[in-house]
């Protein structure tokens, strides 16, 4: 008993996450409905105090729970810090926005915590049997979280196709654990890695994870749900999905490609990433050029942003299928930690521009369309100014935080194809990608400033009566905003957290 | 498995087979004359009349119902390998099921709180 | 006849046919059935495998595909839910009348 209890202690976040969705769950149909205004604080509660047992393991080296299922090192914590930080955000931004769209219920809060508890056991599990299971955590919980708002139509629409397109995706998942279970007797994804030679099951195993960890993130050609998903949810839900999906997703998605396929493995694995990543690239930007719709244009642009981020999973696999180059490895942890800061700054950036969108433009309705933001910074001078923050640094415009992320992600492929060439190998498939995607964040910076101009060089129209945001909406936009400007001017210190994060992974 | 192993089972199987034909001849035989009707060749539904045909629109508490019954149903999944080996598992595997019935309880709870147990 | 070989190549019959079942077919209700097929083909591979490495230690295949049905029924409760919602306001299941949302 003392033994299970010792055992137990170190995925307090974890648990602290789920006795919170319970206790929400419970104080949602125990308490009378006008008093439920005081659930969001059921849930900002729950998750200081996780953060705080959060912190409490931060730097202490790695730990092996429950017969290996779970590793709780610096990057499992770093990515539920993100989620946590999400959550949190989330939280403050519902207050208002969720009684005006008719979902002030305890299974909002409760469902939003059990999809945070899910996300941090995924970043955390190194076992293909705990790594699904929390997977369908998040994923069910969030089903339900985008069709929160039944009786819109949208919203239904929303959550039907990515309840199909997801579990569509999680079967391919399932199947390809499957597989790679038949070919090496085991789930653990350290013992993945020891098997030697490369067997046929194995490969089509990879292939399919690969697919099912693609729709998670929103990668082409597997983003089809993203666009109706995003625009059909409520605001603040696609702000969750957006950043907090997307973060847990990356961590399964790195645990299982970096421990279990590397070294030579990267060979099999990188080139796919690197046609996927170009394509999620030219896609996303291209298509967000021609979108009216402010939330259906952030999510294209968020597509485009898991194509940055994916260079960084190329450069990798390319220094890691070179490994005789010496200083190659030494590059290796930098750009994981480029990736990790990327999505740190994604988080602050996205969650901010849609705890905007979720003011209402007309009654129930988000601010959606470039028409609903014409003129805002007349109407809501700080709203606007904090809005083009938010845009400009998704831009990749110095000197905010989207910038020095984009910058770590293009600087590690640039210095793998250096080391590449200092060495005599003649392949520029890194500086291939590494120049596309600076050209198709030059396209994303026209469609990101377009929504500033109508900001500030059109007149607001007549139609458009605003409701006051509350203190939680102002404080999630003040202090998403007050993040970007901090992490682009003074990087380096969350660069080395991010860094210390990747070294559970590459060293 | 040899035929002697068998043979009680042959032996079930038989007074099985003889015992319906037994029933069917002897009713048959002293039983009042049968007239054919529509009713005979009805579905039986423990000898209420039918109402309706079955492929139609249902009440929606009924999904919420059958639904509530398989997830409570699966999760009993979990506690039979549980009850195979339960000795070898000692008090800490009592002590873990009880944690998760309890959790299972829990979603009872609410769903009791929530009305969804209420048929009106 | 039931070896572990003819199992594998059931399991992927049975997914494929899942997979079909969702590309082409359009009513929502039969989407579902066919994601549900598709989970039991796994389930399938997995029991054909732990059979394999019956020698080899461990039953995490066995053990997946209990997981594997508890999530599904999970899966199934809120995708009901959500298609119920749907249907209630638009009076049909049909996957092709969900186009609210264009580019």
């Amino acid at each position: 008993m003392e033994h299970l209890i010792a055992e137990m202690k170190p995925l307090s976040p974890v648990l602290i996450v789920f006795t919170g969705a319970l206790a929400a769950l419970l104080a949602g149909v125990f308490s009378k409905k006008e008093n439920s205004y005081a659930l969001p604080y059921i849930g900002i509660t729950t998750v200081a105090f996780a953060f705080v047992a959060l912190l409490n393991y931060w730097g202490r080296g790695m730990i092996w729970l429950l017969q290996g299922a779970i590793r709780i090192d610096s990057f499992g914590l770093y990515i539920s810090a993100i989620i946590l930080i999400a959550c949190l955000i989330t939280f403050l931004a519902s207050i208002g926005y969720a009684k005006r769209l008719g979902f002030e219920h305890g299974e909002y809060i409760s469902l939003l915590l059990f999809a945070s508890g899910g996300m941090m056991l995924l970043a955390m599990s190194a076992d293909l049997v705990t790594l699904f299971l929390s997977l369908e955590i998040m994923s069910i919980s969030i089903y339900a979280l985008a069709g929160m708002a039944r009786h819109r139509q949208k919203c239904n629409e929303a959550a039907l196709k990515y309840f199909i397109l997801g579990a569509f995706s999680t079967a391919f998942l399932l199947f390809g654990i499957a597989l790679i279970y038949g070919a090496t007797a085991s789930t653990k994804i350290h013992a993945i890695a020891q098997v030697q030679g490369l067997k046929p099951l194995l490969v089509a195993g990879l292939g399919m994870l690969i697919v099912g960890f693609g729709f998670k993130v929103g990668a082409a050609p597997f983003h089809v749900w993203v666009p109706d998903a995003y625009e059909g949810a409520p605001a603040t839900v696609t702000g969750f999905m957006a950043v907090a999906v997307k973060a847990a997703g990356f961590a399964a998605l790195l645990r299982v490609i970096l421990i279990a396929f590397p070294g030579t493995w990267a060979e099999y694995w990188w080139p796919v990433f690197w046609a996927v990543a170009l394509l999620t690239m030219f896609l996303g930007n291209i298509i967000a050029v021609f979108q009216k719709n402010v939330k259906r244009m952030l999510a294209y642009s968020g597509i485009a942003h898991t194509g940055y981020i994916l260079i960084g999973l190329v450069s990798l696999g390319i220094a890691g299928s070179e490994p005789y180059i010496p200083g190659m490895k030494a590059l290796m942890n930098p750009i994981a930690g480029g990736m990790l800061f990327y999505l740190l700054a994604y988080t602050f950036m996205t969650l901010g521009a849609f705890a905007v969108i979720s003011l209402a433009a007309r009654d129930e309705d988000d601010l959606e369309t470039l028409d609903d933001f014409s003129g805002l910074s007349q109407r809501k001078p700080v709203v606007a100014l904090a809005m083009a923050v938010f845009l400009i640094s998704m831009a990749g415009v110095p000197p905010f935080g989207g910038f020095i992320a984009k910058f770590y992600v293009f600087k590690g492929a640039i210095d793998v194809q250096g080391m590449l060439l200092a060495s005599g190998v003649k392949e520029y498939h890194a500086l291939a990608l590494a120049i596309l995607g600076i050209i198709t964040s030059m396209f994303s910076v026209y469609y990101y400033l377009r929504v500033v101009w109508f900001m500030y060089f059109r007149e607001p129209l007549e139609d458009r009566p605003s409701v006051a945001p509350s203190w939680g909406l102002h404080f999630v936009i003040f202090a998403s905003s007050v993040a970007i400007v901090v992490l682009g001017i003074l990087p380096s210190g969350f660069f080395s957290v991010a860094s210390r994060g990747a070294e559970a992974l590459v060293r | 498995m040899g035929a002697e192993q068998l043979f009680p089972t042959l032996v079930l199987v038989g007074l099985v087979v003889a015992t319906a034909t037994a029933l069917i001849v002897i009713s048959s035989l002293f039983g009042p004359a049968r007239r054919k009707s529509r009713e005979k060749f009805d579905t039986y539904e423990c000898g209420v009349q039918l109402l309706d045909s079955a492929r139609r629109r249902f009440s929606v508490k009924f999904y919420l119902t059958a639904l509530i019954f398989l997830l409570f149903d699966i999760e009993a999944v979990f506690l039979i390998p549980w009850a195979v080996i339960y000795r070898k598992l000692g008090v800490l595997g009592l002590f873990e099921t009880f944690f998760f019935i309890a959790v299972l309880g829990i979603g009872l709870l609410y769903i009791y709180r929530r009305g969804a147990l209420e048929w009106d | 006849m039931f070896t572990v070989d003819n199992c594998l190549v059931l399991s992927a019959v049975l997914f494929a046919i899942g997979v079909f079942g969702v590309i082409a077919r359009r009513n929502l209700l039969v989407i579902l059935m066919s994601i549900e097929v598709m989970l039991n083909a796994v389930n399938l591979a997995f029991m054909s495998f732990a059979r394999q490495h019956a020698f080899e230690g461990g039953n995490a295949g066995q053990i997946f595909v209990l997981i594997v049905m508890a999530v599904a029924a999970a899966e199934a409760a809120v995708g009901l839910a959500i298609l119920l919602a749907f249907f209630r306001n638009r009076q049909t299941a049909d996957a092709d009348e969900a186009n609210l949302m264009k580019n």
